[in-house]
C-alpha cells in the first residue's frame, strides 16, 4: 500500500470517528457500525472535500453462520482522483436506502433485494424484484439456496400452459474440492 | 369539447428486433410521448455469480465468455485480473509476452463489440447497409479468435496467469493485413452514416445525457465519454500493458446519440492504432505467455508423456483446481461497453470462490433509460436503445 492511500485512510478516521468503526487498506475499505451512520458517511463523503461522489456498486455477502448475516458492500467512486473507496456494513435483513443521495442505488438495492432478500427502508423509487422470474420466491444468492434452486417449468399438455412443478434431477449436481486433504496447498 | 386524455401503456418486447435481445419495456405514452419506460430484466437471467460459486477458478472462466457474447475475451480477462488479484505477492502475474497478448486480443474484442453496435444501431434506425458490411468484418475477427484458441466465439482464450497458447506465427501478418484494409471499411461505413441525412434527423439531439446525469448514473465507457468526460479506465487506471502505447481518448460535447456514435467509431480507429502497435512488439518480444508454476497453470501437454509430476499437477489442476487463502479483490477494466467489474473472495476451505460479484456496463446503461427517453417519441426510444449499445447476456447475468 502506498503512502497517499494511508494518509488517505487516516484522513478519513479524523474527519469522521463517529461513523467508522475501522478501516482496512487495500482496497481502501471503511467499515460503519450502523446503518443510520452510513446515511451520514455517505452524505458526508458526497459533499466534503474528499469528493466520494458517485456510488459505483453495491454488492452483498451472505454469512448464513452469523447474526449480521449479510455484508454489504458500497463501492463509492472519484472520478477526479480516479480512487475508489469501499464502504462496508453488516446488516440483520435491512437497511436504509440511499437512492436519494446517488440515482445508482435504485437498481442496485432492487438486485440486492432479489438475489439475498436485504429489504431497504425509504427506497423512494420502487423496491420490485429485477432479475428473477415474476413471482419468483426464495432469495437465490443466500448461500441456504441451492443452486438447482426448487422448481422448474414444463409445458403441460393438459392445461395448454406452461406449469411450474417442484425440481427433479436425474443426478445431482457436482461438487468440487469440499474434501481439503484432496486439494494441493 | 372537453376531451379527458388517458396515458396509453404500450408494452415493447421482449421479442422486439429492436430490443437486441430479451429487453421487456412497459411504456406509458401520452399520445406518443413517453411519460415513463420502465425496463423489465432479467429474462437471460442465468444466475452467473451464484453457478461460478460452484466452480473452481478455472471452471468458472467460460461463464465470463457467455456474459456479453459480442465482446467475449474482454469479459474473461476481467475475470483473470480479478483471480490474479486474489493470490497475493503476486505469484499469478502473467508474463509480458502473456499481457502483450492480452492487449491485442482486447483491442480486436473491442472493434468485434464496436462493429455490432454501431452497424445494429444503424439496422434499428433503418439502415441495413453498414450491418451487411460489420459483419464481413466481424467474420475476419472471429477467424482471428478461431486461430488463437480454437473458438470462434467463446475463446476462454485469457486465463488466469496469462493466455492458454501462444500465437502461430502466420497470425500476426494476417492482422495486420486486416489493419491495413479495416480503416478503408471503417470510412464506409462513416460516409454512410456521418453525414446521412436520415441518420443525423434521427440522432442528433436525441437521448441527450448531461454529464452530471451520466456520473450520478454510474454510467461508463462510451456513455460517459459521450456526455464529456475522458474517463477511460485504460488510461486513467492503466492495466496490462496500456500504458506503453500511444492513442487517444474520444470524447463528445453534447451527450447525445450522435455523439456516442462518433465516440464508438473513433474508439475503433484508436484499436486499430493499438494492434498495430502491439503486432509490432510482439514480433520482437519472444517468451513464455503464462505463469510458469505448477499450481496456477497446467504444465504443458507434450510433458505428461514422459514426466510423472506434471501429469499429477496436470490431474490436480483441472479436478481439484487449487485454494486461495481468504481474500478479497475487485478487479476493473475498460470493456467495449464500458466499466467491468469482477468482485471476488476466495475461500480458505475451497478451491471455489466464496462469492462472485460481476459488475456489468449494461445494467447501469439501461437504468438510465427511463430518464433520457423522457418526453421523447417512441422511435426515438429504440434509438436511444441502440445507441447504449445493450446486451442482455451480460445485464441479466
Amino acid at each position: 500500500m502506498d503512502q497517499r492511500s494511508i494518509r488517505l485512510e487516516l484522513a478519513y478516521k479524523k474527519l469522521y470517528p463517529k461513523f467508522i468503526s475501522s478501516v482496512l487498506s487495500c482496497p481502501a475499505t471503511l467499515l460503519v457500525s450502523s446503518s443510520s451512520a452510513f446515511m451520514n458517511l455517505a452524505f458526508l463523503l458526497k459533499n466534503s472535500i474528499l469528493h466520494q461522489k458517485y456510488l459505483n456498486d453495491l454488492t452483498a455477502l451472505d454469512h448464513p453462520y452469523l447474526v449480521r448475516r449479510f455484508e454489504l458492500q458500497y463501492q463509492l467512486l472519484n472520478y477526479i482522483f480516479a480512487s475508489r473507496l469501499q464502504v462496508q456494513k453488516r446488516v440483520i435483513s435491512k437497511t436504509n436506502s440511499v437512492d436519494k443521495l446517488f440515482s445508482s442505488a435504485n437498481w442496485l438495492e432492487r438486485e440486492v433485494w432479489d438475489m439475498f432478500g436485504v429489504g431497504f427502508i425509504f427506497n423512494t423509487k420502487d423496491l420490485r424484484r429485477i432479475l428473477t422470474d415474476y413471482g419468483f420466491q426464495g432469495f437465490p444468492l443466500r448461500k441456504d439456496f441451492p443452486v438447482t434452486g426448487f422448481l422448474q417449468i414444463r409445458y403441460s399438455e393438459k392445461k395448454k400452459r406452461l406449469v411450474y412443478v417442484s425440481i427433479r434431477l436425474a443426478e445431482l449436481a457436482l461438487k468440487f474440492s469440499r474434501n481439503i486433504n484432496n486439494t494441493i496447498r | 369539447m372537453d376531451f379527458t386524455v388517458k396515458n396509453f401503456t404500450l408494452n415493447f418486447g421482449p421479442q422486439h428486433p429492436a430490443a437486441h435481445g430479451v429487453l421487456r419495456l412497459v411504456l406509458k405514452l401520452s399520445g406518443e410521448e413517453i411519460v415513463r419506460a420502465d425496463p423489465h430484466i432479467g429474462l437471460l437471467h442465468r444466475g452467473t455469480e451464484k453457478l461460478m460459486e460452484q466452480k473452481t477458478y478455472v471452471q468458472g472462466l467460460p461463464y465470463l465468455d457467455r456474459l456479453d457474447y459480442v465482446s467475449m475475451m474482454a469479459y474473461e480477462h476481467t475475470y483473470a485480473m480479478a483471480v490474479e488479484k486474489l493470490v497475493q505477492n503476486h505469484d499469478m502475474r502473467p508474463p509480458v509476452r502473456g499481457q502483450l497478448l492480452r492487449v491485442l486480443f482486447l483491442e480486436i474484442t473491442r472493434l468485434l463489440n464496436h462493429l455490432m453496435a454501431v452497424t445494429t444501431h444503424a439496422l434499428d434506425v433503418g439502415a441495413l447497409t453498414p450491418f451487411l458490411w460489420g459483419f464481413e468484418e466481424r467474420e475476419k475477427l472471429m477467424e482471428f479468435y478461431e486461430r488463437v484458441s480454437g473458438a470462434r466465439m467463446h475463446a476462454a482464450y485469457i486465463r488466469p496467469g496469462g493466455v492458454s497458447l501462444d500465437l502461430e506465427e502466420r497470425l500476426l501478418a494476417d492482422i495486420d493485413f486486416f489493419n491495413d484494409s479495416f480503416v478503408g471499411r471503417i470510412d464506409e461505413i462513416e460516409e454512410m452514416l456521418s453525414n446521412n441525412r436520415i441518420w443525423r434527423q434521427r440522432l442528433v439531439d436525441v437521448g441527450v445525457i448531461h454529464l452530471e446525469t451520466a456520473k450520478d448514473f454510474a454510467l461508463s465507457g462510451p456513455m460517459l465519454r459521450g456526455s464529456g468526460l475522458a474517463w477511460d479506465l485504460r488510461k486513467c487506471i492503466p492495466y496490462e500493458m496500456y500504458n506503453q502505447y500511444t492513442w487517444f481518448v474520444p470524447v463528445g460535447t453534447n451527450g447525445d446519440c450522435f455523439d456516442r456514435y462518433l465516440v464508438r467509431v473513433e474508439e475503433m480507429r484508436q484499436s486499430l492504432s493499438i494492434i498495430r502497435q502491439v503486432s509490432a512488439d510482439l514480433k520482437t518480444m519472444p517468451g513464455p505467455v503464462k505463469v510458469d508454476s505448477d499450481k496456477y497453470s497446467p504444465p504443458p501437454r507434450y510433458k505428461l508423456k514422459y514426466d510423472m509430476d506434471s501429469l499429477i499437477h496436470h490431474f490436480k489442476f483441472f479436478c481439484n483446481g487449487y485454494i486461495i487463502p481468504e481474500y478479497k479483490a475487485l478487479a476493473v477494466s475498460e470493456a467495449p461497453k464500458g466499466e467491468f467489474g469482477v468482485f471476488l473472495q476466495s475461500d480458505d476451505n475451497n478451491a471455489t470462490p466464496y462469492r462472485v460479484r460481476l459488475r456489468a456496463p449494461g445494467f447501469f446503461h439501461l437504468q438510465v433509460l427511463d430518464k433520457v427517453s423522457e418526453r421523447h417519441l417512441i422511435a426515438d426510444v429504440v434509438t436511444i436503445i441502440g445507441s447504449q449499445d445493450l446486451v442482455f447476456g451480460e445485464i441479466d447475468r
